[in-house]
């Protein structure tokens, strides 16, 4: 098992600087750079040429790209070429309402998606199951940036009980929580409800039955908790796409979090910014992708000997 | 499932079961009603596609999406003229929309073409082969697969110029690896099986195990992923063009006509219904399809996350 821990941990950090790699690349070989916007198409040639070795943006890829991991590692994440602000900062800025999103959508997500879930499965086949199981294919069927737009309409236009854009208080996240809760919420009941259903037919429920506990001991206490290996395991691939769909959500809702900045960033060819945002998300995506296997392996063996073996 | 027999039972029971439904032929996918509404609504959206594309390519007819109207803009639908209205420009949403569509077609089928090619060749190859080939292919498909593909996306489109090149090879790029990782697990399994023992005894080449008698073996999964990463990707092209980095003005896509007529919603609710409408629509197809294909072919795969 350590040994298993061990190799998973090494792979990680290969695969980290492999990212660094290209998160570096693809953002350095763009035709402009972040000169464009502090020079003027009057300024002459030589404060251009000045500027550039000014910045560094004059030096060989490599040495750049040295140079980079190099401060990364010291701590020091750099400064906007064009801002001037301390990424660091911006990070700051924009990292609590990321995390806010995050967690109020985790909430809706397992919060109504487990007894939803275990709703859909107990009245299997009658009207409950087939109205849950309707509204997650619905919402397995739109996109969240039209479904955006149908609650801005809703909520925001005719209903206006809502506000839409900005961060001005804790109405302003219900919009972008509910938006960006959808697709994993509906994925969360149809895997609850298998997992239910699996789980309902095995000979404990029977025997516990037979000893006298009560349908809903059995349900919540014994059935949920051997439910959720599979929820578990989904958590881990879903933060993954739940993380590139909040890029989209909070640029509609102008929610000033991490995806906001990032995407400002790209469009303004704002390199070190943009270089960091895209290396810290793409980071946490790899150290959340190592733990949740390493959580998996410890839980069940039987992956153990599978990676062990591969 | 089968919990009382063995694995290996089981998986000789699925496979069993595979090789049956592929064989009763592909008329049985009708007998599934959400199958049935897929197919329906994959058909409807595809062929709208083609006259799209038509509108798209032949030099002639780009006036019927471009040609504006200004002291005719934002109508509604059933209005003379035009039956679906007209946009901000007063350009006719049906001819508009039309092309929409066939610019969403052109771009899913490029992607998901690109995408199985690199995705099925790097999971066989890696499958079969195992060693040291293997390492270095599931090691590039954990740091590909691990990185979201609107992230990747958003910065090539700020690399190059926004449009049809660095949306197809953003999404391609990244949606090979899911491909890989399930063709990869079919071509571990593939390999111990007889057949494939008995073709390496009689001294068949490597590649040549790998074509006659692993891919016929995939094409199951290979059509159930197809459909679904046809919905995954129209929606991230019209993520996209939603936030401005992908199909550019003058041509039309859903994403961009949703962006457009955000800004009119108070006006002219219409101007966002008829996009989303068909988005949701196209989505709601291909995964119904895909819904159905897998429980006819293949129960033991899932949809993919972007």
């Amino acid at each position: 098992m350590t040994r298993f821990v061990i190799r998973r941990l090494a792979y990680m950090a290969v695969i980290m600087v492999i990212a660094s790699i290209i998160v570096f690349v693809s953002l350095r070989i763009t035709p402009g750079d972040s000169t464009n916007f502090v020079i003027t198409p009057v300024s002459s040639p030589e404060r251009f040429e000045e500027l550039r070795r000014e910045l560094g943006l004059d030096r060989p890829l490599l040495e750049q790209y040295a140079k980079f991991v190099g401060r990364l590692m010291a701590g020091d994440l750099g400064k906007s070429d064009i801002s001037h602000r301390e990424v660091i900062e911006i990070v700051a800025s924009g990292l609590p309402y990321t995390v806010a999103l995050a967690l109020a959508a985790a909430v809706l997500v397992y919060g109504l998606g487990i007894p939803l879930g275990v709703t859909a499965a107990l009245r299997r086949n009658r009207w409950p199951d087939q109205l849950v199981t309707g509204l997650a294919v619905v919402g397995l069927g739109i996109p969240n940036f039209v479904l955006a737009i149908l609650l801005i309409m809703i909520f925001g236009i005719t209903l206006m009980i809502l506000p839409v854009s900005g961060a001005a208080g804790f109405q302003n996240l219900i919009l972008p929580a509910v938006v960006l809760a959808v697709e994993p919420l509906a994925i969360t009941i149809r895997v609850v409800r298998s997992a239910v259903l699996d789980q309902l037919g095995q000979d404990y429920v029977r025997t516990l039955a037979a000893k006298g506990l009560t349908r809903g001991r059995i349900i919540w206490l014994h059935v949920l908790r051997n439910s959720l290996g599979p929820v578990i395991s989904l958590a881990a691939v879903q933060f993954r796409s739940l993380l590139g769909y909040t890029l989209i959500v909070e640029v509609i809702f102008r929610w000033p979090g991490l995806g906001t900045q990032l995407v400002d960033a790209v469009l303004k060819r704002d390199y070190v910014v943009a270089q960091v945002l895209a290396l810290l998300l793409t980071l946490v995506v790899i150290v959340v992708n190592t733990f949740a296997d390493i959580a998996y392996a410890f839980a069940d063996p039987k992956v153990r000997v599978r990676v062990a073996s591969a | 499932m089968t919990r009382d027999v063995t694995p290996a039972a089981s998986e000789a029971v699925l496979t069993a079961q595979v090789l049956d439904a592929t064989r009763r032929g592909p008329w049985r996918i009708l007998k599934s009603r959400s199958a049935t509404i897929g197919t329906v609504l994959v058909s409807v959206f595809v062929g709208l596609g083609v006259i799209g594309i038509l509108l798209l390519l032949v030099p002639g007819l780009d006036a019927t999406w471009k040609a504006q109207d200004l002291g005719n803009a934002l109508q509604g639908p059933l209005s003379p003229g035009s039956p679906l209205g007209t946009d901000p420009n007063g350009r006719d949403l049906v001819a508009r929309s039309v092309v929409a569509i066939g610019v969403s077609c052109v771009v899913a089928i490029a992607v998901t073409i690109l995408s199985l090619v690199i995705g099925v060749v790097a999971g066989l190859v890696a499958g079969y082969y195992r060693g040291r080939i293997d390492t270095l292919i599931a090691g590039l498909i954990d740091v590909t697969w691990g990185f979201p593909i609107i992230l990747l996306a958003i910065m090539f489109a700020g690399m190059m110029r926004p449009g049809f090149t660095s949306i197809i090879l953003a999404v391609a790029l990244l949606s090979w690896a899911g491909i890989a990782r399930i063709i990869r697990g079919y071509a571990l399994s593939l390999r111990e099986r007889e057949f494939v023992a008995a073709a390496r005894a009689l001294g068949i080449p490597g590649w040549r195990i790998i074509v006659t008698h692993l891919l016929p073996n995939v094409t199951a999964p290979i059509l159930v992923l197809a459909s679904y990463y046809i919905a995954v990707t129209i929606v991230i092209e019209a993520g996209l063009s939603f936030l401005g980095l992908g199909i550019q003005q003058p041509v039309p896509s859903l994403g961009q006509m949703l962006a457009e007529g955000r800004n009119f919603l108070r006006l002219s609710a219409w101007q966002t219904a008829l996009p989303g409408g068909l988005l949701v629509m196209a989505v709601l197809g291909f995964n119904l399809l895909g819904d159905g294909l897998r429980d006819l072919l293949d129960p033991r795969l899932s949809r993919p996350q972007s």
